[in-house]
């Protein structure tokens, strides 16, 4: 199955990148190709200069949060955060990201137990807690609380400052049109659009980004 | 891959199942030596449940284990490892938990028995290596089948018929063959065809210590030098050992290629 | 009897008093045993002194006498021929060492030789290197103890047997070795006789071989590893007791071989790994009680025209076959033993098994049609094969059962 096609794009050094576009678009293949999940038929794909296909310890310089929590159901949170930490051997801030989403009374308790939100709050400290200078973040809204929410966004412009690519796919566009720097609209497997969110609002006349992103969507299917 | 080996077996100990199996064990060592208390009868009896079980349990338990932690797998994916040394540890980790659990589960009531001072310390000793070498074989065809197909129903059937396939009808085939043709020389014929079969293999292995005696009355030279001398088990071993390496094999060359 | 028994006294004493001793050595007066023999005259005893005589073909004839040799002559035949050659009455022959007899395709060379003799005994010499060690041809009312006889056969055509008597009878062999020969002892034509607590092993042929020998004993001893352990063949009342045949391992190998013999009992022997612990071919009321059948490749094989055997409580360990059966069941009967194969159950507890036990397993004739199938051995698929024969028998004879199966081992 093909699910991305003649697709190019390079990202700059740094800042918030989202990728968009419908269900089935290629998103998370895109994500999964570049995490070396997903192994492409034909073509490149490079991090940071260094090729993805058959390497694996690019993936030092990447942090993931993907979309669906899916943790080993008979480990405890503190366990699993353990062991992420053991396996990658570097220096995690896990203290600091656990109190930010107030995990303390769950850190006993097993994966299976935990709600839906809690497992995507244990996500992002298992994503956030080293300091890659890739963060892909598929999905990252899912299942959280408001609270949590503005916690992540300040989080994300944390990173952001800190001189970070990001790249985030998201269904909700008000926190996309909030801190993405640039815009990239996934059609079928094809890049429709890349450029910022300005760009994005000239180009198709629309002052408003969800509108903008719907023009592309009937127009396309016009 | 140490460390991913190192949490597989973490979460297998943790399992029920891998408990179920270890006091399974122990208990049937237990009921063996001690009720019925005759170490012979034991070492029979032992033998028709490794060639039957040990495989059925290392399929089973090695497609449930590689189904059930998909999400444990996709985590580890991301992760600056290996892939091989992903699904290379999670492959030793249930095998040498199965081991484990066999050579434990058999090995502590034996040894309360009394082994060491018994004649039949090697009879057992080929028992549990063959044992071993099947939990190894049967635990890889399973990650091969996991490997290879998505669905779990179709998974699970697969493994079931393959073990059904090895332990039952490819002998029954087998003698069939052997009775088909016996007006032609079979010897070298009947001892591929064990070659081609690990349940096969393992049991002449136990056969070498149980029923040499047996095995010697046969005629045919091929046979006088494969069980009379030591070449029948340097052989078995080997083949058993190309066994477990090409289906291990197997599981880089398929997981290098799979998208996930 | 008090006064016959006084007479004997009397007259071994008078022979003692008469007795002259002759020493030989390599610095005596006598230095060859031949001489000393010469010389000697009834009753008197040689005494040979350690140190090695390349003598062969030594002859007593008529003369009875004791050579005793003293610390371990050795008389060293140099390969010409036989040792020591004796046609006499009460004599014995004691502590010698016998090497290098000579081989030959048309005379019987032997360490011992002793042919038309009566009352004699052979007692502890060493044989080794020899081609027959004892041989004796119509003799009668010998010993023969404590022998140690010991060769190096390769082939059948080119060794002879440890001990080896023929046309002779009421001989005792006991407590002799006989290792590395072609049959360790030979009987051919003995009636009589015993065999006691000997131990032949790795001997090319068989362990002990009887031909047309009747009436005789053997009991105590143990067969290891030679081709086959004994051949009892066309003889009859012979009693078997509590020997052991072990390990006698090949494709023509047997702990027993019976062959045309009727009217014997088996009685507590012990069958250990043989390849097959006991073939039957035309036997007649033959008694095997008590027995330990252990590990064997067949336990039992009964090949044709086998008539009244009789198998009763034995005991049938862990063998890879019990009972492998050509023909009909002949009036053969197996009862009360014990097989470790036997699942049933004994609900009236009184220690017999309620379901009969079919010793014959379907496995077993597919062996015997296709050899090649023995690979095969303990699969599942053949344990599925066996099961479903013993519940409704085709292939195999539906009236060989025993129908009084114990339920535990029989200690004898």
């Amino acid at each position: 199955m093909v699910v991305l096609n003649g697709l190019e794009l390079k990202t700059p050094e740094s800042g918030i990148i989202a990728v968009l576009g419908p269900n089935g678009s290629g998103k998370t293949t895109l994500i999964k190709s570049i995490l070396g999940m997903v192994v492409p038929q034909k073509g490149e794909i490079e991090v940071n200069g260094q090729r993805v296909k058959k390497h694996w310890n690019y993936r030092e310089n990447i942090d993931y949060l993907p979309q669906i929590a899916n943790f080993p159901g008979n480990l405890k949170v503190k366990e699993l955060i353990d062991m992420i930490k053991d396996l990658r051997g570097k220096e995690a801030r896990d203290w600091e990201l656990i109190e930010l989403f107030k995990l303390e009374p769950f850190l006993q308790k097993k994966l299976n137990n935990l709600s839906g939100g809690s497992k995507q709050k244990v996500n992002l400290v298992l994503c956030f807690m080293f300091n890659s200078p890739l963060i892909i973040l598929d999905e990252p809204t899912s299942g959280l609380d408001p609270v949590s929410l503005i916690r992540l966004r300040k989080l994300i412009q944390q990173e952001k400052e800190n001189g970070k690519t990001i790249l985030i796919t998201s269904h909700i566009m008000n926190f996309v049109e909030e801190i993405s720097d640039r815009i990239v609209f996934l059609l079928e497997g094809k890049i429709y659009f890349n450029g910022t969110v300005e760009e994005l609002k000239t180009s198709t006349g629309e002052k408003d980004f969800e509108h903008a992103i719907a023009n592309i969507l009937t127009g396309n299917h016009a | 891959m140490l460390k991913i080996l190192k949490y597989s077996f973490y979460d297998l100990s943790r399992s029920l199942w891998s408990y179920v199996y270890f006091f399974f064990y122990l208990l049937l060592g237990v009921v063996l030596l001690f009720l019925n208390n005759d170490l012979s009868n034991a070492v029979i009896t032992l033998m028709n449940v490794i060639i039957v079980l040990v495989p059925l349990i290392g399929t089973i338990f090695g497609v449930m284990y590689f189904y059930n932690s998909r999400e444990f797998t996709e985590l580890l994916l991301a992760q600056p490892v290996r892939r091989s040394s992903i699904f290379l540890g999670q492959y030793l980790g249930v095998a040498i938990s199965l081991s484990a659990s066999l050579i434990l589960g058999l090995g502590l009531p034996f040894i309360i028995y009394g082994l060491f001072q018994s004649g039949a310390i090697w009879d057992f000793v080929s028992l549990l290596v063959s044992g071993v070498f099947l939990s190894f074989i049967f635990t890889a065809l399973a990650f091969n089948i996991a490997l290879s197909y998505e669905n779990k129903i179709k998974g699970f059937g697969l493994a079931i018929l393959l073990w059904l396939f090895l332990a039952v009808v490819y002998d029954g085939l087998f003698l069939l063959s052997l009775v088909y043709f016996q007006d032609y020389p079979l010897d070298k014929f009947s001892l591929v065809a064990s070659m081609l079969n690990p349940i096969d293999l393992s049991r002449i292995l136990i056969l070498l210590k149980l029923d040499i005696s047996a095995l010697l009355g046969y005629t045919g030279a091929v046979f006088k030098q494969f069980f009379g001398t030591g070449l029948g088990a340097f052989t078995s071993i080997g083949v058993l050992i190309l066994w477990v390496l090409l289906p291990v094999w197997r599981i880089k060359y398929i997981s290098a290629k799979k998208d996930f | 009897m008090c006064r016959f028994f006084l007479f004997i006294i009397f007259v071994f004493a008078s022979v003692v008093s008469r007795a002259q001793e002759i020493e030989v050595c390599k610095t005596c007066e006598v230095k060859t045993i031949q001489a000393a023999v010469d010389m000697a005259r009834d009753g008197d005893i040689l005494k040979i002194k350690s140190g090695i005589y390349k003598e062969h073909d030594i002859s007593i004839i008529d003369k009875s006498i004791s050579i005793i040799g003293e610390g371990l002559p050795v008389i060293d035949a140099q390969m010409k021929g036989t040792a020591l050659s004796i046609r006499a009455e009460n004599f014995s022959v004691e502590g010698l060492k016998i090497i290098n007899v000579g081989r030959s395709h048309t005379s019987d060379f032997a360490g011992i030789l002793v042919s038309n003799s009566k009352n004699f005994e052979l007692k502890n010499n060493r044989l080794d290197k020899v081609f027959f060690g004892i041989l004796l041809e119509r003799a009668s009312e010998g010993i023969i103890l404590g022998n140690k006889i010991t060769s190096n056969a390769k082939s059948q055509s080119t060794s002879g047997n440890g001990v080896h008597i023929w046309k002779s009878e009421k001989i005792t062999v006991k407590n002799n070795q006989v290792i590395g020969l072609r049959d360790g002892i030979y009987l051919e034509f003995v009636n009589n006789s015993e065999v006691i607590d000997n131990l032949c092993k790795d001997n090319l042929r068989y362990g002990l071989h009887f031909m047309f020998s009747d009436h005789d004993l053997y009991k105590g001893n143990v067969f290891e590893n030679n081709g086959a352990g004994v051949a009892v063949m066309y003889s009859k009342f012979i009693d078997m007791h509590n020997n052991k045949f072990r390990k006698n391992w090949g494709s023509a190998s047997y702990g027993l071989l019976l062959k045309e013999i009727n009217d014997s009992e088996l009685r507590n022997n012990i069958f250990e790994d043989n390849t097959i612990a006991i073939s039957a071919d035309n036997t007649n009321r033959i008694n095997y009680i008590e027995n330990n059948f252990r590990n064997n490749g067949y336990a039992v094989r009964i090949r044709g025209a086998v008539y009244d055997n009789n198998f009763q409580r034995n005991n049938f360990l862990y063998n890879s076959f019990d009972i492998a059966y050509t023909g009909k069941l002949n009036n053969n009967k197996f009862s009360n033993n014990y097989w470790s194969g036997y699942s049933g159950y004994d609900l009236d507890k009184n220690g017999i098994g309620d379901v009969p036990f079919r010793p014959v397993s379907l496995f077993s004739y597919l062996v015997n049609k296709t050899p090649e199938a023995i690979v095969l051995l303990r699969s599942t698929f053949i344990d599925l094969l066996d099961f479903s024969e013993k519940v409704s028998p085709i292939f195999t004879p539906a009236n060989l059962i025993d129908d009084q199966p114990l339920m535990k081992r029989i200690q004898w």
